[in-house]
């Protein structure tokens, strides 16, 4: 009932049927992350912003590789994208598999360049994590413990979203607990890197001291997860089960 | 804009993994060299058979290669599980290494798996045990090279957050650092790990079962087995000797929760290495194995019979799988144990009646 109505639809300017999103107007509102950020404890307000209905398909991928060949695989620079980049497609510009399938084997940079292509750009942490905690019938369905034991599959083909019969959660979004995981603009600035590993060890003793109090909810195994997966990506890494789908702030 | 800290944010991750590295000794003079050498494939075996000795004696380099393999098994009769693997099995293979080897250590995380995974090797003394060393992504392999400075026999675990989970689905196993002079020659070894399982579902209830973090929080397994699933070691899979041979059994405790009381009914160990070192106890009936550690027990199978592998908090025995079998066959001995040699009433007492 929320969502019909704030469902709108972009029609964009690129030549394939293909690369037409559909974005879902998310209303703003305060959020408690599961993720505990630098001295700061009290729920954060999330801007209104808009997202992508869907995760981005091979179809819609394949139309930018079209339009913006720099991006296919033969000819993408090894800094923006590492071997596995569209590994998985038959040939450097068409796919060969299930175009409606979340494209996957794309590096951060190239989705980021998708998501500017289009208008738009990558969800921030904060965005993506706000959707994602609505079921189909909960905006913030994190107290339901049935319906988050099921996102321990995020990732996997028996992720809830998966599903044959999956629905879009109660923002009309669908997708966000599917067999793929999605990058996020801001991933790097969640995450230690590798300049951090090993480094400042005092700090990390410290912290150490009161284990697991940088996450509000330490039960939240499927944020933590997905934290882990991100925290070990570079920009110009890829992965068979990692996607993205695009946002745009309100005008 | 996110104003995350990404230091606190990687403590948490680093905390999460649980380092605590073992202390360095200073090896003993005899392995203080560099080892020389063609490096040498280490010899890795599934569950519960055990690599060959080394038998070498000097230091040498080797190598060992193992992959994360996410898979469902088999976890009782009609019940399956999403086990996380190293080396497809639960418990993961089998390493056996010389105290002064240098070990490469080779980790790679199979291409459809679903997320990262790691190593922490209790053998290792360094940063996180390798944990930080062996950040692997799906597809990636990594490698890292430590010494074995310590003998004993250690439990490895996967150490990515959340660490809890990736134990709980079976990412754990045992490497051996033999002494330099080896351990004393038995008749056959054995690898035996135990771990809890925790299930959304009852014990028993059919299908692929998924993993319940509450149950898991709550110390509560639904199954509690030896060797990655109830029935590893019973029927065709019975352990296997002949009377008057000498067994060892490296035994490991996974965990992720519990402590066990390993106890074979019908045999006593001769000896024990308490906790995998050095030292050994003798005559012993009943082993305390921590979450997270191990023990070597030594006995010979004096007389034929099925001895019984057991957690001897013995619950878990009967109804959540921590039971397996020793075959062991030959000539009974009735000077060691005759079998039943009568069974018949006794008299009353005078005036109390019968029964």
């Amino acid at each position: 009932m929320l969502a019909a109505s704030l469902v709108w639809f972009a029609l964009l300017a690129a030549p394939s049927p293909a690369t037409s999103t559909e974005f879902v107007a998310i209303p703003g509102g305060e959020f408690r992350s599961t993720i505990r950020y630098a001295e700061e404890d009290a729920p954060r307000h999330v801007d209104g912003f808009a997202m992508s209905r869907t995760p981005v398909t091979v179809a819609e991928f394949e139309a930018f590789v079209d339009t913006q060949p720099q991006w296919r695989r033969d000819r993408v620079p090894s800094l923006l994208a590492d071997r596995g980049y569209l590994a998985n497609w038959q040939d450097a510009d068409r796919s060969g598999i299930d175009g409606d399938a979340p494209v996957t084997h794309v590096s951060w940079f190239a989705a980021d360049a998708y998501c500017k292509s289009v208008g738009a750009r990558l969800p921030d942490w904060s965005e993506w994590e706000y959707v994602a905690a609505a079921s189909p019938t909960q905006r913030d369905a994190r107290g339901d413990a049935t319906w988050r034991a099921r996102l321990f599959d995020d990732g996997t083909p028996r992720g809830i979203d998966a599903r044959a019969n999956a629905v879009p959660n109660a923002y009309g979004v669908s997708g966000l607990h599917g067999t793929t995981w999605e990058w996020v603009g801001d991933f790097s600035t969640l995450m230690g890197d590798a300049d951090k590993r090993g480094g400042e060890d005092g700090d990390r003793l410290q912290f150490c001291g009161s284990g697991g109090l940088s996450f509000n909810n330490r039960d939240d195994y499927a944020v933590l997860k997905r934290v882990a997966l991100l925290s070990a990506m570079e920009p110009r890494s890829t992965l068979g089960n990692l996607g993205f789908r695009c946002a745009r702030s309100t005008p | 804009m996110i104003r995350a800290s990404r230091n606190l944010l990687h403590y948490a991750l680093v905390c999460a993994l649980g380092f605590g590295a073992p202390l360095a000794v200073a090896a003993s003079n005899n392995n203080a060299a560099p080892p020389t050498g063609a490096p040498i494939k280490a010899v890795l075996t599934a569950p519960p058979l055990v690599p060959p000795a080394t038998n070498r004696n000097a230091p040498a380099n080797v190598v060992v290669d193992l992959e994360v393999i996410e898979k469902e098994m088999r976890l009782a009769d009609g019940v399956t599980y999403n086990f996380w693997t190293f080396g497809g099995t639960v418990p993961g293979s089998f390493i056996r290494v010389r105290q002064g080897d240098t070990v490469e250590f080779n980790l790679k995380n199979a291409h459809d798996s679903h997320m990262p995974h790691n190593i922490d090797l209790h053998a290792v003394s360094g940063q996180g045990g390798g944990a930080e060393a062996t950040f692997t992504l799906p597809g990636h392999k990594t490698k890292f090279t430590f010494k074995a400075l310590n003998p004993g026999l250690y439990v490895y675990h996967c150490a990515m957050p959340p660490v809890g989970m990736h134990i709980a689905n079976g990412m754990y196993g045992l490497i051996l650092v033999e002494p330099p002079e080896g351990l004393p020659k038995v008749d056959k070894e054995y690898y035996v790990m135990q771990g809890d399982f925790y299930t959304e579902g009852k014990h028993g209830d059919a299908g692929l079962q998924p993993f319940s973090l509450e149950k898991a929080i709550d110390e509560h397994p639904t199954y509690v087995v030896f060797n990655g699933s109830e029935g590893a070691l019973t029927g065709d899979h019975a352990l296997t000797a002949k009377a008057g041979e000498t067994i060892r059994m490296y035994v490991g405790n996974g965990g992720p929760n519990l402590v066990s009381s390993f106890h074979v009914i019908g045999e006593i160990f001769d000896k024990v290495y308490t906790e995998g070192g050095s030292k050994y106890q003798e005559n012993v009936q009943t082993t305390l194995i921590p979450a997270g550690g191990s023990a070597i027990v030594e006995f010979k199978a004096d007389v034929p019979g099925n001895f019984v592998l057991v957690d001897h908090s013995i619950f878990r025995t009967f109804h959540k799988g921590t039971l397996g079998i020793l075959k062991v066959e030959g000539e009974k001995n009735p000077t060691i144990y005759t079998g039943q040699q009568s069974n018949e009433e006794y008299a009353p007492a005078a005036g109390k009646g019968g029964h």
